[in-house]
């Protein structure tokens, strides 16, 4: 029994070597799709523990800041300070799972993961900031400085269907992305901007979320804060959100 | 080393240690408001109630239980302070200042322990919500219903424990706060006339002291596909609404809320399929004193079946939810309300990037006559103001059948205004 059991784990390890081969960027200037979302994630994201405070303005609407505590891509507690009259609405994420607390209600209560947060910023645009892991991705199109891919959901009940995502070449910086429908309809445009060093490499400030049928509904998400921190499992737990 | 060298450097490592610590944080914010309403059938201001809540929460990281674990700690504290000029018949102004928070709360990993006054909620409906039972309620004026508002504070030992999909709560209320009802004679006196009243004290049949200690647990689990179950057990006074007629005080008769020791044991259950979300509460009170069909009187050691399910729906700046509610019950003599159901909706709407929030429920009994319709219009001012307006309407049969019955006939409007400093 023990040597099938050592044999089994020679045959994880040697599958895990062979993943983790095929991961890697491939050789003659080509690059993986998968690799390439796996390092645009890493411009994104400066480690699988963090918490940011971000903003976002849309038109119309009072700024709404919120600080965002966020392990790996499956769990993420957003807590609202401003506008002062939804203070205390904060929101739980675990996998594709939502909750928000209801301060009125002193209790969390059950949502959909696809509300909407404020403005055209939908919850999943702060709470998921990684795509590997979620979509598979394949190379659309290609020029001399950028790649297009195509994301498709790898499950249902993430916030997009599918993403058309534009990454730069040399740095694996996000530069623009469209949030489709299933059949591939444009739901929202998002431009990444205002790159600045932040936690050691240049990292997107700034991301506007633009309504595709009504392009003068756009929403700004502001990046003012990032800091590598840990967090206790009761944070990431429904029951104990406040 | 003489005991002086040894009480300066521990003194100074204690002093470098704590410098290396991240300063503790401290935050307040507070809320404001008044609330105005008007009973139609009278065209009497029934509250005119300013108050004042701040809110004060003190946190701190330091080293926690066992070595290099850290640990968060947190001391809440908030108030209301408020003021009626119209809440008593003879005209004078009452008011109080209640704790809504006063307790200290230590965060590790795995475990959370909050130890004072807070408040707990189980359960996953709404109207009616039959799994929360660790907190009483102030019932003193019974068209407001909201929870956040009448909910009282509990001093609570509160122990929670953690898993990635799971997590166990353990809960002891030493001095558990029962339901406060409306004042005798005031104008929400259900009984008042000129031979009966409410009654103020309860009446417990058990021989238990008053205030025996409520306690109990929640186990919730959250299953690989999404449904999060919670399973709970509690022992606690009854938390319906039942009363003796029993000799009184300032009249000759009075009514007399019961209270007796109960153990409720229910399943909770929510699932998010898209733009739905399922839930679904049951609970089992056994020992649950009910209306007898013999007038003024209790039957005592019976057995109540509680069950609401509903579905909500979300579709950009639209929510709309359904549900049904459903009361089984059964005791050792005849009960006024064997079995009851209802139906609810709720519909809410944003306008204008949610500078506008119309709402409306309705609640409507299947088989008795309960129906309770509220309009409502949030308008948010500015980024910290909301003022909104709101109708209610209730009608139910006197006898008793139902569970609206207690509050008679009314009609009112409801205007409150809040803002957040």
């Amino acid at each position: 029994m023990l040597r099938t059991l050592s044999t089994r784990l020679m045959l994880l390890a040697f599958s895990s070597l062979a993943l983790s081969a095929t991961s890697l960027p491939l050789a003659f200037g080509s690059t993986a799709p998968d690799e390439i979302l796996r390092r645009a994630d890493s411009v994104r994201n400066p480690g699988e523990t963090y918490l940011m405070k971000v903003e976002v303005t849309s038109k119309d609407s009072d700024k709404a800041v919120f600080e965002v505590s966020l392990d790996g891509n499956s769990k993420t507690f957003i807590k609202t300070l401003e506008p002062a009259r939804d203070r205390g609405r904060n929101l739980l994420m675990l996998g594709e799972d939502m909750w928000v607390y209801m301060p009125n209600l002193k209790r969390s209560v059950r949502v959909s993961l696809s509300q909407k947060l404020t403005g055209q910023a939908a919850n999943g645009d702060i709470s998921r900031m990684r795509w590997a892991g979620d979509y598979d991705a394949t190379i659309e199109s290609e020029t001399e400085k950028s790649w297009t891919l195509l994301l498709s959901a790898k499950r249902k009940g993430l916030t997009y269907d599918k993403i058309r995502a534009v990454i730069e070449k040399n740095t694996f910086h996000p530069l623009a992305a469209e949030f489709l429908t299933p059949a591939g309809k444009p739901l929202k445009r998002a431009t990444y901007g205002d790159f600045k060093t932040l936690l050691g490499r240049m990292r997107p400030h700034t991301m506007k979320v633009q309504d595709a049928i009504r392009p003068d509904d756009v929403s700004v998400i502001r990046v003012t804060n990032m800091e590598v921190k840990s967090f206790p499992a009761s944070l990431f737990n429904q029951n104990s959100l406040r | 080393m003489n005991w002086r060298a040894f009480f300066l450097i521990h003194l100074c490592t204690l002093a470098v240690a704590h410098a290396a610590e991240p300063p503790p944080t401290v935050t307040w914010n507070a809320e404001a408001g008044v609330q105005s309403s008007l009973r139609e059938s009278d065209s009497r201001w029934t509250r005119s109630r300013p108050y004042f809540e701040p809110a004060l929460l003190a946190g701190v990281e330091r080293r926690g239980l066992g070595r290099r674990s850290r640990a968060s700690y947190e001391f809440k504290a908030s108030f209301r302070a408020w003021g009626d000029f119209n809440e008593r018949l003879d005209g004078k102004a009452t008011g109080d200042i209640e704790p809504r928070d006063l307790n200290v709360s230590m965060a590790q990993d795995f475990f959370k322990l909050t130890l004072g006054y807070q408040e707990v909620s189980w359960g996953e409906t709404f109207g009616f919500q039959i799994l929360d039972l660790v907190n009483g309620r102030d019932l003193s004026d019974p068209l407001i219903l909201d929870t956040g508002w009448i909910r009282r504070p509990a001093p609570l030992v509160n122990l929670q424990f953690f898993t990635d999909r799971s997590s166990l709560q353990l809960l002891a209320n030493p001095a558990p706060s029962l339901h406060r009802f409306p004042r005798p004679d005031s104008q929400f006196d259900p009984a008042a006339g000129a031979y009966i009243s409410m009654g103020q004290d309860y009446l417990k049949h058990d021989d238990q002291p008053p205030g025996e200690p409520e306690y109990g647990a929640r186990a919730s689990y959250l299953l690989p596909f999404g449904v999060d179950l919670g399973l709970i057990h509690y022992r606690h006074y009854n938390r319906n609404a039942v009363f003796v007629v029993a000799p009184g005080v300032l009249n000759p008769l009075e009514l007399r809320p019961v209270a007796e020791r109960v153990q409720s044991t229910g399943l909770s259950a929510s699932y998010a399929l898209d733009r739905f979300v399922f839930r679904g509460d049951v609970v089992h009170h056994d020992g649950q004193p009910l209306v007898s069909t013999a007038p003024g009187e209790v039957v005592l050691g019976g057995s109540q079946l509680r069950t609401v399910a509903g579905v909500d729906f979300t579709y950009d700046d639209l929510a709309l939810g359904f549900q049904y509610q459903g009361d089984f019950n059964r005791a050792p003599a005849p009960v006024l309300n064997e079995r009851m159901s209802w139906l609810s909706a709720r519909m809410m709407v944003s306008f204008f990037e949610r500078k506008f929030e119309p709402e409306l429920f309705v609640f409507h009994g299947l088989d008795n006559q309960d129906v309770w319709i509220q309009p409502k219009l949030a308008w948010n001012i500015g980024s910290a103001s909301q003022l909104s307006l709101r109708y209610d309407h209730i009608s139910a049969d006197a006898t008793g059948n139902g569970i609206l019955g207690v509050v008679r006939d009314e009609d009112r409007y409801l205007l409150w205004f809040t803002t957040r400093l």
